[in-house]
């Protein structure tokens, strides 16, 4: 499991923050840290949010990058935390690929 | 002016003739300007009827599709079709009224928290709590819901909003720019695909959305490159000989083995859903991936792309032009294509007793006025028209793919008939989902809507009853429907007219009479209640492992 250190401005609407946790939390990446810091006019915030996943961060980065209110997002700082834990297959693309045809037993369509 | 009238001359001034909704309380003030404003409002018979007409509208026609609720229930009944419009990439602006500013936060009468139910579906939600905000809150949400790619808004306004007084400033805010194509992601491409020997286009939604139907077919054209099509993409590729079919859980076995056994995978607007890639590690195991989008967090998202190509599908389909040497390979394609091809039994001479669906919907397809616009529910007949009828244009088929809603036929279908009203409009759809929205045949009747119905009735949750006999030991929990309501005797409630058949040699004739119908109609179709879609790849499992009848 790796973290990541993130760096993000964005503007200062009241989805924004919401919508920042909303995306970690469903694309599978666990808050680690987070910290915000409000402009002068309040109208920009800039946050420093550290997280965890096994994913590969870019997923993350790409679905942040897509929201409305955030405007620029980097990475820092990756820090492999502890060693990651392997479902199957150790490429990257297959880990991402088992945890995510774990919903394939629904009927078609369904 | 008031807040509710802006509003409406902000539709205007984004070309919005027509809504779908449903008033109430914390709305009145909209509504109360809507009395008497050239927009067209029309009224459906739940929020989610109004939310799946706007997608309908939107994606026959390539417009806006708007929608309007009150709060609190209002908005609930709404998510479910914006939800869809999100998943499917439909441009939907959702208008919501909200309780009045100071009461917002309190529980009062039909509050809800708006923003916090709508995000998660939704491409971006905005709420008004300042009425000099209103009229660049309404154009940024248009502007957000047609960028890039599309999506569901909402605005949520407070009926204190709405009628506040305020002045128009008269923005107009442009759809922002695409993301500029790398060069040399293009010359990556390129390379790839002058050293291809069995390439293969795998065509999603996307390139209808991105308008770049002519670009795909001449591109197909000018390299020869065999295509298949997601079910969002079905119509893009036109009806080549040179096209497969749909691939995936329900593809065509030609496609499926050809996309397993390609060199070369070209996606264009497609992102690798389960239920078109099958088993992931396994799909077109040994093919280089060059991956076209819009939407930068699709490419790579799913399976790692070689190259990918961001930007215009109007400038990066076209700039993969050039001549190839894949005779073989386009042979070996098409003689597979015509090997695997569907017996049609003919209705009139089906020695069974019952009706074959995959036949009759075939018989429909040849039969259809040009520029038939078809909507489909969910479940079995809903793949059934995808494998066996034919689309020249996307925008022709409307169905609720990446969230599979039951009660997106009916709604949908008259949503496309606001759109084209010059052209025929046909949903088919199933016993279970026609029930899921079938309040909207009261829609039909205001309006006089010609919408014709074509119901395929197997008693049954077609879908899940053939997955029960396929992977639930034959369990059949709860998906009988054999105490249906006489279904023509409810259309006629609502001034449809409606005939059952049951045999194959009433299946000519029925349809004829139903496409012959000057107003709505409704062909109830009894089927067998054992018919199966084939072929199946069960879930994950590689694509070429598919079950057959
Ligand atoms: C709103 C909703 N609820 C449940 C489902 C799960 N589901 C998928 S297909 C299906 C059966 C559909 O039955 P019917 O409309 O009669 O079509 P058929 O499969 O018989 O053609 C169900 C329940 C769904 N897709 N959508």
């Amino acid at each position: 499991m790796k973290q990541h250190r993130l760096t993000i401005i964005a503007d200062n609407q009241p989805t924004m923050l919401e919508q920042l946790l909303r995306v970690t939390r469903y694309r599978g990446f666990k808050v680690v840290s987070l910290s915000m810091q409000v402009s002068q006019q309040a109208d920009s915030a800039s946050l420093q949010l550290t997280v965890k996943s096994e994913r590969s961060i870019s997923l993350l980065l790409n679905q942040l990058l897509k929201l409305v209110d955030i405007k620029q997002v980097n990475e820092d700082l990756t820090i492999a935390e502890s060693e990651p834990i392997v479902l199957q297959q150790s490429e990257p693309e297959q880990l991402l690929t088992e945890a995510m045809v774990t919903t394939n037993n629904i009927p078609a369509q369904a | 002016m008031t807040g509710a009238g802006l509003t409406l001359e902000v539709l205007k001034q984004q070309g919005v003739d027509t809504i779908f909704g449903y008033p109430g309380g914390a709305i009145m003030p909209l509504y109360d300007a809507i009395y008497d404003s050239e927009v067209k409002h029309y009224l459906c018979r739940q929020e989610q009827g109004a939310a799946f007409a706007a997608l309908g509208y939107a994606k026959a026609s390539g417009k806006v599709g708007v929608c309007m609720a009150t709060s609190g229930p209002g908005v609930t009944n709404l998510i479910t079709g914006l939800a869809d419009a999100t998943a499917d990439s439909v441009p939907v602006v959702a208008i919501t009224g909200q309780v009045a500013t100071p009461l917002m936060g309190t529980d009062a009468f039909q509050e809800i928290d708006v923003l916090g139910l709508s995000l998660a579906v939704t491409k971006h939600a905005f709420q008004v709590t300042d009425v000099e905000e209103l009229e660049l809150t309404l154009q940024k949400a248009f502007q957000i819901a047609i960028s890039g790619r599309p999506g569901a808004v909402l605005v949520d306004i407070p009926k204190d909003i709405q009628l506040a007084a305020v002045k128009m400033k008269s923005i107009l805010l442009k759809p922002f720019a695409l993301p500029e194509v790398e060069p040399d992601a293009i010359e990556q491409a390129r390379k790839l695909l002058e050293l291809s020997k069995k390439p293969m286009a795998y065509v999603g939604g996307g390139v209808s959305l991105g308008g770049a139907v002519t670009e795909l077919r001449d591109f197909l054209k000018c390299t020869g490159i065999p295509s298949v099509s997601t079910l969002k993409g079905l119509g893009a590729a036109g009806t080549s000989d040179d096209y497969l079919g749909m691939i995936g859980m329900h593809g065509a076995k030609a496609s499926n083995l050809a996309v397993q056994s390609c060199d070369l995978l070209i996606a264009i607007g497609a992102r690798f859903d389960d239920r078109v890639t099958g088993k992931l590690s396994e799909f077109a195991p040994d093919a280089q991936v060059i991956h076209l989008d819009i939407d930068p967090a699709e490419l790579s998202k799913l399976k790692l792309a070689d190259v990918s190509v961001l930007g215009d599908f109007k400038q990066t389909i076209p700039a993969l032009e050039m001549k190839l040497n894949i005779e073989d390979w386009r042979q070996h394609c098409s003689a597979m294509s015509q090997e695997f091809r569907y017996q049609y039994v003919s209705n009139s001479d089906n020695p069974l007793t019952t009706i074959d669906a995959p036949s009759m919907l075939n018989e429909l397809s040849q039969k259809l006025p040009e520029n038939t616009v078809v909507t489909t529910d969910v479940g079995q007949h809903q793949m059934w028209v995808a494998q066996h009828m034919r689309f020249n244009e996307p925008r022709n088929l409307l169905t609720s793919g990446a969230l599979g809603t039951m009660g997106f036929g009916l709604p949908a279908a008259i949503g496309a008939q606001l759109s084209r009203k010059e052209d025929c409009v046909v949903t088919v759809t199933g016993d279970g989902s026609f029930m899921m929205n079938i309040q909207e045949l009261g829609t039909i009747k205001r309006f006089a809507l010609p919408v014709k119905i074509l119901l395929m009735d197997n008693t049954k949750l077609g879908m899940v009853r053939q997955w029960q006999r396929l992977f639930f030991e034959q369990r059949f929990s709860e998906t009988d429907l054999s105490d249906n309501p006489d279904f023509v005797k409810l259309a006629s409630a609502f001034d449809i007219v409606g005939e059952t058949i049951s045999s194959p040699a009433e299946v000519s004739a029925g349809i004829q009479r139903m496409l012959n119908a000057t107003g709505a109609y409704l062909l109830h179709v009894k089927i067998n209640e054992d018919q199966s879609v084939w072929p199946l790849v069960p879930p994950n499992t590689a694509n070429q492992s598919m079950l057959e009848e």
